[in-house]
């Protein structure tokens, strides 16, 4: 069954490379504008063994690290806020109303005003990013907590800590995933994003400076060889890092949402 | 029975509950006067709605009595203690983080730290071969049948050797057949821990088929109507005479 899966992804991907190449080879587009898959190939592999790309990738993925760190630790923090002081619960949730639908790219403009074009700016547009829908997911993952749990863990003696720690943090353990798999997916769009934006006026570089700068010079082997860069670290994140994480806890404990 | 001092073992005296609902007050138990003896099989048998799991849970310390009290041994009890272990009907009583073995383990944590945990482990594998579950220490409660989970539960309640069991229709969610099973196997482990039980339910038939004596309730509002001492031989059969009679008398009340 697994092995039938990535056997399927495999043909998936070659089916797409083939048709790549079939556009390329009819010739309708320029190899200036639609490179074939040997020229992307090339500059992939140049921008990796020049170091250019790897530095730019770990510029970003520091970034994205420390923002979701950040963000992290603020749900925790006003979740229990929220949890243990009743009167602070409607004012988050207010907070969280307003602030979840609201895009980062959207605050762009007036965090640029704020914090300038620079490494703090893309972090405030990151964490605002992931902040939100972690916290909305933690909110109501405390909220479904079964009283039973609760009940419980009373009965036989365990005090609030304890509570808290063995049985609050586990029960809304598969919210909490979800929520940070919703936070790192707006995460990496919106630093993808805000790099380009802010390397225009003032590069600090980044994944999305990267492409935005081969852009600029026409070099569209680079701009692919970029977006390959995205969508691998997409899939190995998403499908890899999470995926992993859901099938040795939630998924084998019948907790799956 | 006349034996003053054990037979109040657990009391209740005067025990009244209200809700409020538009302001306008709702008695739920109305004067709920009882007492158990130590090591007695108590089941407190009345309709939806009599107020029984509310009772329990006033006697577990869940919740607060509005008047009257609960004693032990002549003391009042205050608060939830791992003395008084309850077993709810639900199913997911259990935490579906933790497999089988380490949701007894938890009882042991919680209520026997101080000894060590090779041991602990030893113990709690004595209480699940207890309730006849030996094989599946290392399976997650989803992936175990209803009857399964519940005699989990009381591997775990038994683990953390309370001196009152207290039990919210436990059975009440499982088919007639796994039922029988699990009621003769709680009155096996009542015979050799001794334990004092309160049994909630609104069976006729498992009330008499398990208790000793059999606190009958009604509603509106929840009170007790009568309490009837059950002198069967144990092991009760459902076909015996007597056990009929105990039957019609009790239904007509």
């Amino acid at each position: 069954m697994k092995i039938k899966g990535v056997l399927q992804r495999l043909i998936g991907f070659l089916l797409l490379a083939l048709l790549w190449q079939l556009i390329f080879w009819s010739g309708r587009f320029s190899p200036l504008v639609f490179p074939s898959l040997t020229t992307i190939g090339k500059a992939l592999l140049e921008a990796v063994i020049n170091g250019e790309l790897i530095q730019q990738l770990l510029l970003s993925l520091s970034i994205i690290a420390q923002a979701l760190f950040i963000s992290l630790l603020l749900a925790l923090f006003l979740s229990l806020l929220a949890n243990i002081f009743e009167s602070t619960a409607g004012l988050i949730d207010t907070l969280i109303a307003l602030a979840h639908p609201l895009p980062g790219i959207a605050l762009m403009p007036l965090v640029l005003i704020w914090l300038g074009a620079g490494r703090q700016a893309i972090l405030v547009i990151i964490i605002h990013s992931v902040l939100w829908p972690l916290l909305l997911n933690l909110r109501s993952g405390f909220s479904s907590i079964p009283e039973i749990y609760n009940l419980v863990g009373k009965n036989y003696g365990l005090s609030k800590l304890q509570i808290m720690l063995q049985i609050m943090a586990p029960a809304s353990l598969p919210y909490f995933l979800s929520g940070l798999k919703i936070g790192w997916a707006r995460a990496w769009r919106a630093l993808i994003s805000a790099e380009m934006l802010f390397g225009a006026i003032n590069s600090i570089g980044g994944l999305g400076w990267f492409i935005f700068e081969k852009r600029v010079f026409f070099d569209l082997p680079g701009v692919f060889a970029g977006i390959i860069v995205i969508i691998i670290i997409g899939i190995t994140v998403e499908n890899l890092i999470f995926n992993r994480i859901e099938k040795r806890t939630v998924k084998k404990w019948g907790m799956e949402l | 029975m006349g034996n003053g001092i054990i037979r109040n073992y657990l009391s209740l005296k005067n025990v009244y509950k209200y809700y409020y609902q538009n302001a306008e007050k709702k008695i739920v138990l109305e004067d709920i006067n009882f007492s158990a003896a130590k090591a007695e099989f108590v089941a407190i048998l009345g309709p939806s709605g009599c107020g029984k799991t509310t009772l329990l849970k006033i006697i577990a310390g869940f919740l607060e009595a509005d008047r009257g009290a609960v004693y032990k041994d002549g003391k009042e009890l205050r608060g939830s203690s791992p003395e008084r272990i309850m077993i709810f009907q639900e199913f997911r009583q259990l935490f579906p983080w933790k497999t089988v073995i380490s949701n007894i383990l938890f009882a042991l944590n919680a209520k026997r730290p101080a000894i060590n945990p090779a041991d602990r482990r030893e113990i709690a594998r004595y209480y699940l071969k207890e309730v006849g579950l030996s094989d599946v220490g290392e399976y997650y409660p989803h992936q175990l049948s209803g009857g399964m989970k519940q005699r989990v539960a009381l591997a775990r309640a038994l683990a953390a050797d309370p001196e009152i069991l207290l039990m919210d229709e436990p059975f009440g969610s499982l088919d007639s057949q796994r039922r029988a099973k699990l009621q003769r196997l709680l009155v096996d482990i009542w015979q050799k821990t001794r334990k004092t039980i309160l049994f909630v339910t609104h069976d006729i038939e498992e009330a008499i088929l398990l208790a000793d004596r059999i606190i009958v309730m009604d509603t509106d509002p929840g009170h007790i109507k009568e309490i009837i001492n059950n002198q069967l031989k144990r092991p009760r059969k459902r076909t015996d005479l007597e056990f009929t009679a105990l039957y019609k008398r009790l239904s007509r009340l």
